[in-house]
């Protein structure tokens, strides 16, 4: 297996190890190639250092050819002007238009989980933007194929997110960019936020319905800190972004004012409890203010468009403002 | 075991009187205690009078449809699911002769875990509770391989637990395989680890009938399966059709664990500890008298461990069958080095 980090001249040798790598479990992928370092060759002429999470990174010039491994980060790319070369998008390419609401043309790298390594190599990327929770670990040999930036999507507060449109900029060569896009939606959601009734005291959940539970997004999640920034109050105040197995006894002790309830599909604890006396007892429930939401949108994307799309959501189910 | 092996006819009539009693009545109420007081604790923070209260008065009240209608099915279930991995257990071990053997150790648990995740893949929105038939599916083609590998003479104790063992880690792979690959089943994560949260009354009416029929069944053949202990000549000089109990006592595990995990996902180690510390219990001899403490036993771990989730990590919980594998992982090694000094 040493012989893998010289493959890189023996062209013929791609296809074999290709298929080599197939029949490899990812954990032994990692384990097998983990040996090399991560910087093979010297930072080319004119590079600058990008500051992330994991260190710093020398990249050169304006990387066009970009592999997001975070749904996150394609917005974040969106909103730059670049569409990235491949995508860790769960095999599901319609969550990606979904995400910048119109059709790119990509390659699927596999799943966030577990990004197909290969596929990465074969796109001949110029940057890697990588999450913090999921790739920590093969951060290494994503660097070994191209300059990677390791960013918090996954556990992200709005905050975060918003720091990583600049940090990509910055890894694209221009930073600026990145602080007009985060200013320009800034703009746009403090409009919004003005159009939300003043005193409101009702506190605010987001809660993914899961086989069996609910998963409660708390105070630092993204959700909760775009609550926060809407001027409203999160139900469940916590630094750890998400409560899962939550019961339903949990849920009504949480007893949110307005509850916002992300499916899809059914079969779900939410089609489970809807109808027992102890939901019905919720405030949110007695209220009306129970909104099924869409969960790639609430849960999985994370961005400032998407941001966008809370808000407008919330006026438009809680308040009925029309966005 | 040198006294739970002793012949079980004359001694049963005998013992019946002696230790009519034995540690029973206690465990019983213990379960009792348990069962209540897992009515009053819960993520609400319900002060125990009122919850007593909701428990007791059928007011239609909040607090009365929060007890009844939340805490009480899952301590019910727990008391249920308890029993099935208990007996199923203690099945398993008596029909292959093997102290390692539970539903866990033997894949079942993990058979009927792979065919409910297969089906979240393929049929996303059947749910747990539509998952039923193939967690039986998923049981039973496992229970069927160990039990060609134990009747067929070939393969020792120790290799049918390696063999079981060897399953469980095929299955769980393959498990772990789907959970990646497909977006619908990493849902399923809580729910693999073990757990009774979305307990309620309809998932107590899917398992109350399998561990009636198959509780009252193992009670009523108690005297043909317990010479399942015995090597299968001496049953059959018995006049037993070994052949024919031997795949009584299978299909009774398949029912009981598929069942059990159908509505509470793989508990692990219930079926394993609870069937030996039954063994050791003063009344112990006998497959009835073990039984019948599998079924008072297994509950009470089971209402406990839940408890003891939901406290540890207040008030967010920690799957049930993450807590009977942390106190059940100590107890099993204990009674295996006791066991080897005897």
């Amino acid at each position: 297996m040493r012989r893998r980090r010289t493959g890189r001249h023996l062209r013929p040798w791609h296809a074999l190890l290709g298929a080599l790598a197939l029949l490899l479990t990812a954990p032994m992928l990692a384990a097998c190639s983990g040996g090399g370092s991560a910087t093979d060759a010297p930072p080319p002429a004119g590079a600058h250092a990008v500051r992330h999470l994991l260190g710093t990174t020398e990249i050169g010039g304006k990387p066009r050819r970009v592999v997001a491994l975070e749904y996150s980060f394609v917005q974040a790319l969106d909103a730059l002007g670049v569409s990235p070369v491949g995508i860790a998008d769960d095999n599901a390419p319609d969550r990606v238009t979904q995400l910048l609401g119109k059709k790119i043309d990509y390659t699927s790298v596999g799943t966030r989980l577990e990004p197909n390594l290969e596929l990465v190599s074969s796109l001949r990327p110029d940057l890697i933007i990588a999450d913090s929770t999921r790739h920590a670990k093969i951060y290494k040999q994503l660097s070994a194929i191209a300059p990677t930036i390791v960013l918090n999507s996954w556990e992200g507060s709005y905050q975060d997110i918003k720091d990583a449109v600049v940090t990509i900029a910055d890894a694209l060569g221009d930073r600026a960019a990145g602080e007009r896009v985060v200013q320009r939606h800034e703009k746009v959601m403090a409009g919004l936020a003005a159009r939300i009734p003043k005193g409101e005291r009702r506190t605010f959940m987001l809660v993914v319905s899961t086989p069996d539970s609910m998963t409660l997004h708390t105070s630092s999640s993204f959700t909760g800190s775009v609550f926060r920034t809407l001027g409203l109050t999160p139900a469940v105040t916590s630094d750890s972004p998400q409560e899962s197995g939550a019961g339903l006894e949990r849920v009504a002790a949480v007893n949110p004012g307005v509850l916002l309830v992300a499916v899809d599909g059914s079969g779900t604890a939410y089609d489970q409890w809807k109808d027992t006396p102890t939901w019905k007892g919720i405030a949110a429930v007695r209220d009306g203010q129970v909104h099924v939401v869409d969960r790639n949108q609430f849960s999985r994307f994370r961005g400032l468009r998407t941001a966008e799309v809370i808000a407008q959501t919330v006026l438009e189910n809680v308040y009925r403002a029309d966005g | 075991m040198p006294t739970a092996d002793s012949p079980p006819v004359p001694v049963e009539a005998a013992a019946r009187r002696r230790i009519a009693l034995g540690p029973l009545p206690v465990m019983a109420a213990l379960l009792v205690v348990a069962v209540i007081a897992a009515a009053c604790v819960g993520a609400s923070g319900l002060p125990l009078a009122r919850a007593v209260h909701g428990l007791f008065v059928w007011d239609g009240s909040a607090d009365h449809e929060l007890v009844i209608g939340v805490r009480l099915p899952r301590a019910v279930l727990s008391v249920l699911v308890g029993a099935n991995l208990a007996v199923a257990g203690l099945l398993a071990q008596t029909l292959t002769r093997n102290p390692l053997a539970s539903p866990q150790t033997f894949g079942v648990n993990a058979g009927a875990s792979l065919a409910i995740v297969l089906t979240a893949a393929v049929l996303p929105s059947t749910g747990v509770l539509g998952a039923v038939p193939s967690a039986f599916a998923g049981a039973a083609g496992v229970g069927a391989i160990m039990w060609f590998l134990s009747l067929s003479g070939a393969v020792s104790a120790v290799g049918l637990a390696l063999a079981g063992i060897t399953l469980q880690l095929l299955l769980t792979a393959l498990v772990q395989a789907l959970l990646i690959m497909s977006n619908t089943t990493q849902d399923l994560v809580f729910w693999l680890a073990g757990s009774v949260t979305g307990a309620d009354w309809p998932k107590v009416a899917v398992v109350l009938p399998f561990t009636v029929v198959c509780g009252v069944t193992v009670l009523l053949a108690a005297r043909h399966l317990g010479l399942l202990e015995l090597d299968a000549t001496t049953g059959a000089s018995l006049g037993q059709n070994t052949r024919r109990v031997a795949a009584l006592a299978a299909a009774l595990v398949v029912l009981l664990a598929g069942s059990a995990v159908a509505v509470s996902g793989p508990i692990g180690f219930v079926g394993l500890i609870v069937p030996h510390i039954a063994r050791r219990l003063p009344g112990g001899a006998g497959l009835r008298r073990q039984a019948v403490l599998c079924l008072v036993g297994g509950p009470l771990l089971l209402v406990c461990a839940d408890l003891l989730g939901r406290v540890l990590a207040f008030p967010a919980e920690l799957p049930v069958g993450v807590v009977t594998a942390l106190l059940g992982a100590p107890v099993f090694l204990l009674l295996a080095v006791r066991g080897r000094g005897r």
